[in-house]
């Protein structure tokens, strides 16, 4: 059960090119100068260009621009490249790419940027090294895979993949291209969630008893006021109840001008423009997500992040429960992994249930926020969650000794970006490497089935099938529309 | 067309998808059920034969992929040649179990052109259907592109399939 994180190289050491070789090879946006100055050359504490990472993005939504102005602050990353299919927002891409790179395009040191709708096209590039992959989920394992084919080194965004198979093909790919990837999860780099996973996989509150996480009905997302104007066709008082991803058949509006909407759809089956797939109102919304040819509902929105966390808490980031019980059998109150060892990781609406349902913290004791979850061992209690109230624990023996300085961690400042972009100098696994994406995304699927059958299933985590259950195997994958395959 | 699938009848692009809620549940309900399941099977399939429109069929396919078995085939086999029905038909057969599907997705290989062409290039891939192999090598390295890079794909996955079982058999402990 021990991570396998950092302990194992990735083959396909980077190739360094030439500056000279590469800044011929680009057609950028900005020219070069004619006299190359000293930073550029790699003095003044500049990485010179030659070091550097070359990067090309796609996608550029709000999280989009998000990871863009992350990476673009990283001195040894240079974003060479960037894809939309939207071309307002290729053009707001562009524009925050030129605002962030001020100073550099006025000093020289910076080659420029392409810019390109297809994302075939960006990868066809030989002096791209890594890319960062930051659209919708049903785009995740295919632009995944063909950028591993392309002898790119990947940050993809969560969760990796629309089913357990495609999930699994894209660990096959990276694997088989010997590249990088790292899954967007960031909170496993966050200092105060790798303290509380660290301490409870060093047995810090004893054998654990049980997990609570959330996973929430469509009516979360549903009843929001963007999707009014289509209430009759989502019919949220009856699909809100929803504990899966469904196939809405939304009314076809004209296509806003500059956004290539068969590319946006892609591998999913083909459907008319509407904008509650794509337009996206706030930055934390994942527009797509409710539908189930472009997203995985809950597992979209912190199901992957969360579980990714608490599997690697468990020490089963790698792995699988060998069981999913539905609250049919009445065995629980609510939808139930079961692991080898007899962890069970209980989902609930809200957390409100961990002490309603399960009386599994006392009363006052204090939960907020996501992205985690509440861990019960037979010392105590804790959560894995930074928002709002931060970490939260009990008794207060327990949260003296887990403030302890011994239990401090050092990740040596490094978020999730570094360590990505350190890994791909190092050929090492990152934090969140591809197996552990695939597994995090695997369990939203997994529980998307369970709902969807509306009963218990047995899973073995290894070879990854529900045993002597043709039926449901069958929902492990899903076709995609022509052309496109991974 | 059974009253049950008067819904499936009436959907279209915009819809009520919580109208389609009866049937969800007449599916998960009939698990286990071979009786039921051949019922249902049936229902789908005149609603494929039906004027459906095409959100109500690509729903049925959807639900096949999961319930289909050989029954579904000759229907949807037929719905490969069809330019806005194809891929539907794809994403049903592909969850189908049995040879019935691999010869009728290699009788379509010979006869579409186009992206029809390699989406059932990718579907016997997806299978790992060896007998599609001369027929698939014939296509390699071929003026088209793309389905040049299909036909390797899918060489590729057959070659995987026949080491490791098919998808959906076990493919975690490679």
């Amino acid at each position: 059960m021990e991570s396998k994180s950092g302990k194992h190289k990735t083959g396909g050491v980077i190739s360094r090119r030439t500056f000279i070789g590469r800044a011929a090879a680009v057609a950028g946006a900005f020219s070069a100068p004619a006299i190359i100055p000293a930073s550029a050359l790699g003095a003044d504490g500049h990485t010179a260009p030659s070091n550097r990472i070359t990067v090309g993005q796609i996608g550029l939504g709000r999280m989009g621009v998000g990871h863009l102005r992350h990476l673009a602050h990283h001195a040894s990353v240079e974003i060479l490249a960037l894809c939309e299919v939207d071309r307002t927002r290729l053009d707001d891409g562009k524009m925050a790419l030129e605002g962030l790179y001020a100073k550099k395009i006025e000093n020289g040191t910076y080659r420029g940027c392409d810019y390109y709708n297809d994302y075939r096209e960006m990868l066809a590039r030989d002096d791209i090294d890594a890319v960062m992959i930051v659209t919708p989920d049903h785009w995740h394992t295919p632009q995944s895979i063909h950028a591993v084919e392309s002898g790119k080194d990947i940050y993809c965004e969560k969760p990796v993949s629309m089913t357990v198979d495609e999930g699994r093909q894209l660990v096959d790919a990276v694997q088989r291209n010997g590249r990088v990837f790292q899954n967007g999860s960031q909170y496993r780099t966050n200092p105060a969630i790798r303290r509380a996973c660290d301490f409870i996989r060093k047995g810090g509150l004893g054998t654990i008893k049980s997990v609570f996480t959330l996973w929430g009905s469509l009516g979360g997302m549903l009843g929001a006021e963007r999707f009014g104007p289509y209430a009759a066709s989502l019919n949220a008082t009856v699909t809100g109840r929803s504990m899966t991803t469904l196939d809405f058949a939304l009314p076809g509006e004209p296509v806003p001008e500059g956004l290539d909407w068969d590319l946006w759809v892609g591998p999913a089956l083909s459907r008319p423009y509407n904008p509650a797939y794509h337009f996206n109102p706030s930055r934390i919304v994942v527009p797509w997500s409710f539908c189930e040819d472009f997203g995985v509902g809950p597992s979209t929105w912190y199901h992957s992040h969360s579980m990714e966390v608490l599997q690697y808490a468990l020490g089963y980031e790698e792995s699988g429960p060998v069981e999913l019980i539905h609250p049919s059998s009445k065995e629980f109150p609510t939808l139930t992994y079961r692991y080898a060892n007899g962890v069970l990781i209980h989902l609930v609406e809200g957390w409100g249930q961990v002490k309603e349902l399960y009386g599994a913290v006392p009363e006052d004791a204090r939960l907020d926020g996501n992205f985690g979850g509440v861990v019960v061992g037979e010392r105590g209690w804790l959560t894995t969650m930074s928002d709002n109230a931060g970490i939260t624990g009990g008794p207060e023996e327990l949260m003296a000794e887990y403030n302890s300085p011994a239990h401090d961690v050092d990740l040596g400042g490094k978020d999730h970006h570094a360590n990505w972009l350190e890994c791909i100098k190092t050929r090492e696994k990152p934090h969140s490497h591809e197996e552990i994406g695939h597994r995090a995304a695997a369990l939203g699927h997994l529980t998307m089935i369970a709902y969807k059958l509306g009963r218990s299933l047995k899973w073995d985590p290894v070879r990854e099938v529900f045993p002597e259950d043709e039926q449901s195997n069958r929902l492990l994958r899903r076709a995609k529309r022509a052309p496109w395959h991974t | 067309v059974n009253d049950g699938m008067l819904p499936l009848m009436a959907y279209d692009w915009g819809g009520d998808r919580g109208a389609l809620a009866g049937i969800d549940q007449r599916i998960a309900e009939a698990q286990g059920d071979k009786k039921q399941l051949k019922e249902i099977e049936k229902d789908f399939l005149e609603v494929l034969q039906s004027d459906a429109k095409l959100p109500a069929k690509e729903y049925v396919c959807r639900q096949l992929a999961f319930i289909g078995t050989g029954r579904s085939v000759p229907v949807l086999a037929k719905m490969l040649y069809d330019e806005d029905l194809s891929d539907g038909a794809r994403f049903a057969l592909e969850g189908i179990p049995g040879s019935s599907v691999d010869k009728a997705l290699r009788a379509a290989l010979e006869k579409l052109d186009g992206d029809r062409r390699v989406g059932i290039v990718n579907s016997l891939g997806e299978r790992g259907d060896r007998k599609a192999i001369p027929a698939l090598s014939k296509m390699q390295n071929g003026p088209d592109k793309e389905l040049s890079a299909a036909v390797e794909t899918s060489l590729r996955k057959i070659a995987a399939h026949t080491e490791h079982g098919p998808a959906g058999h076990g493919r975690g402990d490679r």
